[in-house]
């Protein structure tokens, strides 16, 4: 478990997008054990009714938490999470801000000008971003409530491609760190606790399965495993071989 | 007089009753939805919507939740 604000949550997040049906994303964001969901925002389409997503997630006791995708700069992203306060009373925002539509990299000038305006304006402001050291100590500086530095591109599944920074990124933060993004196999989110971080927000890869009921709990039990290996404190890696059973020659006093 | 104005709603023009407040544009076109609303580069509280009154050329935003990573 985790903590941001005055929420203490389990740490595996989703994301509720690209699931084949809402109930399906139910069904999996229920075996995830998640306590923290992301949705967007849109324009509606007048006149046209649209799906509730909204409602069957606040009675599972599931809390929101409404991103900025869409937004191409630091006045967009704020102007969607004046929005999405307004809509559903939380001051809780994900700020996204990836203007760039092929590899849908965070901006980081943009995000750390949003993130400033929206900590003043009172919002619990939780950034995506970059694997970048510096722009995380920015980031906390400037009182977002945690980071939340990419494994790889969204939706890639490649994994944790930037270990080294996510590590200097861990050992520097303050606040609760939460790897996003690209996190394609369970045995990711485990690696990623295990090295320190407080979360892992996980959505392409637990829709897009063959069975995304199944992978929400693979990765559930990922991210026990991966608190349970860092709590435990294995010895790091050796060199030389360190023997588990005893090595004297067995036979040799028959020689 | 004509008894209608002419409003932007999300970008389309739209012909809507003279006095039409927020609250019953977003009846007539959102029924049922939890919606957030700008005016005019505003977000507006919903308590407000009963109270704002349209008037000519009014640019309306109406955004609901969708699923989003």
């Amino acid at each position: 478990m985790f903590k941001i604000a005055d929420t203490t949550l389990p740490p595996l997040l989703l994301g509720s997008g690209k699931f084949a049906n809402p109930q399906l994303m139910l069904e999996a964001v229920r075996a995830s054990g998640t306590g923290l969901v992301t949705v967007a925002l849109k324009r509606i389409k007048p006149g046209q009714p649209s799906l509730d997503l909204v409602t069957p997630l606040q009675q599972a006791g599931i809390r929101l938490l409404p991103n900025t995708s869409g937004a191409a700069n630091a006045k967009e992203a704020v102007f969607a999470a004046e929005l999405a306060r307004e809509l559903l009373q939380t001051p809780w925002v994900k700020l996204e801000i990836h203007p760039d539509a092929r590899y849908l990299m965070p901006d980081p000038e943009q995000t750390l000008i949003a993130a400033r305006q929206l900590v003043k304006l009172g919002f619990v402001v939780l950034p995506y971003c970059g694997a970048d050291p510096m722009l995380c100590l920015r980031l906390q500086e400037a009182g977002c409530a945690a980071v939340m530095p990419l494994g790889s591109a969204i939706g890639s599944n490649q994994g944790l491609q930037n270990r080294a920074m996510l590590e200097i990124i861990i050992e520097q933060a303050q606040v609760p760190v939460i790897v996003d993004a690209g996190l394609g196999q369970p045995s990711h989110a485990c690696a990623a606790l295990e090295m320190g971080a407080a979360a892992v927000l996980v959505n392409t890869a637990i829709a897009t399965a063959a069975d995304p009921v199944q992978a929400a709990n693979g990765f559930r039990l990922a991210v026990e495993a991966g608190m349970a290996a860092r709590s435990a404190r294995c010895a790091p890696p050796s060199v030389l071989a360190n023997a588990s059973s005893p090595v004297e020659s067995l036979l040799a006093f028959l020689s | 007089m004509s008894e209608h104005i002419e409003i932007y709603l999300n970008g389309d023009r739209l012909q809507v009753s003279k006095g039409m407040d927020l609250l019953q544009l977003q009846q007539q076109y959102a029924a049922g939805q939890q919606v957030a609303i700008a005016l005019n580069s505003a977000v507006m509280p919903r308590r407000c919507w009963p109270e704002q009154r349209l008037q000519m050329q009014d640019q309306v935003l109406m955004f609901n939740l969708v699923a989003g990573g």
